[in-house]
């Protein structure tokens, strides 16, 4: 039992350290893009990379930041129906929507861990003046997914024991 | 398997998944995957699909997504919004509904500071709706102009939701965003009207008050130390699009730039509320970004199995009036922003509206602005617009839902009164893109 009560502590631990890189992250971006367009118009010397690196940190964003904003209840949900239920079919309906959006996070999990391997072995680099490998991109998607795949069935279990203690 | 057969499986679906709590994105993710299965068979499609959900966010133009809503947050977090405020309330002197009057103005200037409409009406209630009740205005008018001035930043230019719209249609997003410029000053100006003319009728509404006569030196200061500086923000965002000197990605930046040295110059750069706008901007960011993710998929989805193609051709060979097509299809966005969110709506929506507007031969950019007014409604349409939930969170105790919607209504109809400005002289939106092309 304290071994999951560690595990699920450095997964918390995880998905708060990739919010707060999306955080530094969108930081960076307005240093980088204004450092680009100042460097443009008054030094006659671009960054050249600045383009592409501003890409690759849009991937971070949604990616890294999904799991978080699951365990904050965030993402945006319609509960007109759901609101109307009595409270026990309420947490059934939870614990459902929760099960089914861990269970389509599974999914794409394993095919985007699938499209890594795929990219690294056929070592894809992404379009640009300096390329990268694709697959390390295609990865952040996969750690994404997987680890609001945790979040989401953590969440139907946590629900689903509530129907269960309180119908 | 006909046009209309394909539609309606697909968007049951996605209806059934919806209702039933899921988070959007992920139902969305979910009718990607199941449509992938049964229309392609799944295997090397599936790849595909991870592939588009990574192109679909890989994009240079969806930056301002996430900095339109960081400049709007440091704003706010910084204390910087309430010093404009106080100076705009010097400025305004004795008027009828002057505090109502100065919601809309200082409701419209931080709409030209900030991309999100959820930031600007909860800093709009913070900061004036405790004001307005002590002085005993009503709820028409004191809740109401919150309300409506706190959506115009999804209208007045830098709007997230604006790049969003331009982003999934695929549309000049510095086009969308001037275009949009006009129809929402209109908006406010119906707004100040309105204000203006019921304030007349029914003066308890906003009871007078005695004014503190402020020096013209001093109200000069408040201009030149707090207001004039943040026209510096509003140039580095919208004029330099205008101007063609930087992109709206390169001008979200610089803007957001502005913005921090801005509030480090007046010290209100601290860490705690850099920590706040971060945080905050993560959150709508990644909420939008994540929605977003699944929009390429989910047209290609519906490109694969023809369905939008099909029901183009059919719409062609009806002999209706384009005109009647697009209030038709105005009416439709109109009540699923009754019940559904505004990005969600788009990703639904666009990928078979636009091709049709194309067809049609009228212009994408008049029409995506008129999206954006009748979202901008949704977001204030009773019983489920988010405007009216973030409303009430700031409101005081006591404060009803039914008090907010009543409040509400008189500024969606001024609302309704824009949109078919905008639908019947179209060159409130292509004036400006025309200009300054």
């Amino acid at each position: 039992m304290r071994r999951f009560t560690w595990l699920a502590a450095a997964y918390d631990g995880l998905v708060s350290a990739c919010a707060f890189v999306v955080g530094i992250l969108i930081l960076l971006t307005v240093v980088l893009v204004t450092s680009d367009v100042v460097g443009r118009y008054f030094f006659a010397a671009p960054i050249g990379w600045v383009f592409e690196i501003t890409e690759h940190i849009l991937v971070c964003v949604p990616f890294l930041g999904m799991a978080w904003l699951a365990r904050r209840g965030e993402h945006v949900r319609i509960e007109i129906v759901v609101q109307m239920l009595p409270a026990g079919w309420h947490r059934r309906a939870d614990c459902l929507a929760h099960a089914l959006s861990g269970l389509a996070c599974a999914i794409a999990t394993y095919y985007a861990v699938a499209t890594t391997i795929d990219h690294f072995a056929r070592g894809i680099v992404t379009y640009g003046i300096y390329p990268m490998p694709k697959f390390l991109l295609i990865a952040v998607v996969a750690l994404g997914l997987g680890l609001t795949t945790i979040e989401f069935f953590r969440q139907a279990v946590t629900a689903f024991t509530s129907t269960t203690e309180n119908g | 398997m006909e046009w209309w057969m394909i539609l309606l499986v697909i968007f049951s679906a996605l209806g059934v998944l919806i209702v039933v709590g899921m988070p959007v994105a992920f139902a969305f993710l979910g009718v990607n995957l199941g449509a992938i299965y049964i229309l392609q068979g799944g295997g090397r499609a599936f790849h595909s699909l991870v592939l588009s959900m990574y192109d679909a966010v890989s994009s240079f133009t969806l930056l301002p997504i996430a900095l339109f809503v960081l400049m709007g947050e440091i704003l706010w977090h910084s204390n910087l919004a309430f010093k404009a405020l106080d100076v705009l309330d010097k400025l305004l002197g004795r008027l009828t509904g002057r505090l109502s009057i100065l919601t809309v103005a200082t409701g419209t200037m931080f709409s030209s500071l900030s991309g999100s409409t959820m930031a600007n009406t909860a800093l709009l209630g913070t900061m004036l709706l405790p004001e307005m009740q002590r002085r005993g205005y009503k709820s028409p008018m004191s809740i109401g102009p919150i309300i409506g001035s706190g959506g115009l930043a999804m209208m007045i230019p830098p709007s997230s939701l604006a790049v969003i719209l331009a982003a999934v249609a695929k549309l000049s997003i510095g086009k969308i965003l001037i275009g949009a410029l006009i129809p929402g000053l209109i908006m406010a100006v119906l707004y100040l009207g309105y204000i203006i003319v019921r304030c007349r009728l029914q003066p308890h509404l906003t009871p007078a008050y005695d004014l503190q006569p402020v020096p013209l030196r001093e109200k000069l200061i408040g201009v030149v130390k707090y207001l004039l500086p943040l026209g510096v923000i509003v140039f580095l965002v919208t004029g330099v699009i205008v101007i063609g000197v930087a992109t709206p990605t390169e001008a979200a930046a610089l803007g957001c730039f502005g913005s921090m040295v801005m509030a480090a110059a007046y010290g209100g750069l601290t860490l705690e509320s850099l920590r706040k706008a971060v945080t905050g901007t993560v959150q709508i960011s990644v909420m939008m970004l994540a929605i977003l993710a699944s929009a390429l998929a989910f047209s290609q989805v519906l490109a694969y199995s023809g369905a939008s193609r099909d029901m183009l051709e059919y719409v062609l060979t009806l002999a209706i009036e384009p005109l009647i097509v697009v209030i038709l299809m105005q009416l439709v966005v109109l009540i699923l922003g009754m019940f559904m969110e505004q990005v969600a709506i788009m990703l639904i929506m666009l990928p078979i509206y636009i091709p049709v507007i194309n067809a049609l031969g009228l212009d994408p950019i008049w029409y995506g602005v008129l999206m954006l007014i009748n979202l901008q409604m949704a977001l204030t349409t009773p019983p489920f617009g988010m405007l009216l939930f973030v409303m009430k969170g700031v409101a005081p105790k006591g404060t009803t839902m039914r008090e907010i919607y009543m409040a509400g209504m008189p500024f969606l109809a001024c609302d309704a009164v824009a949109l078919t400005i905008v639908l019947f002289v179209p060159a409130t939106v292509t004036f400006l893109p025309g200009l300054f092309q």
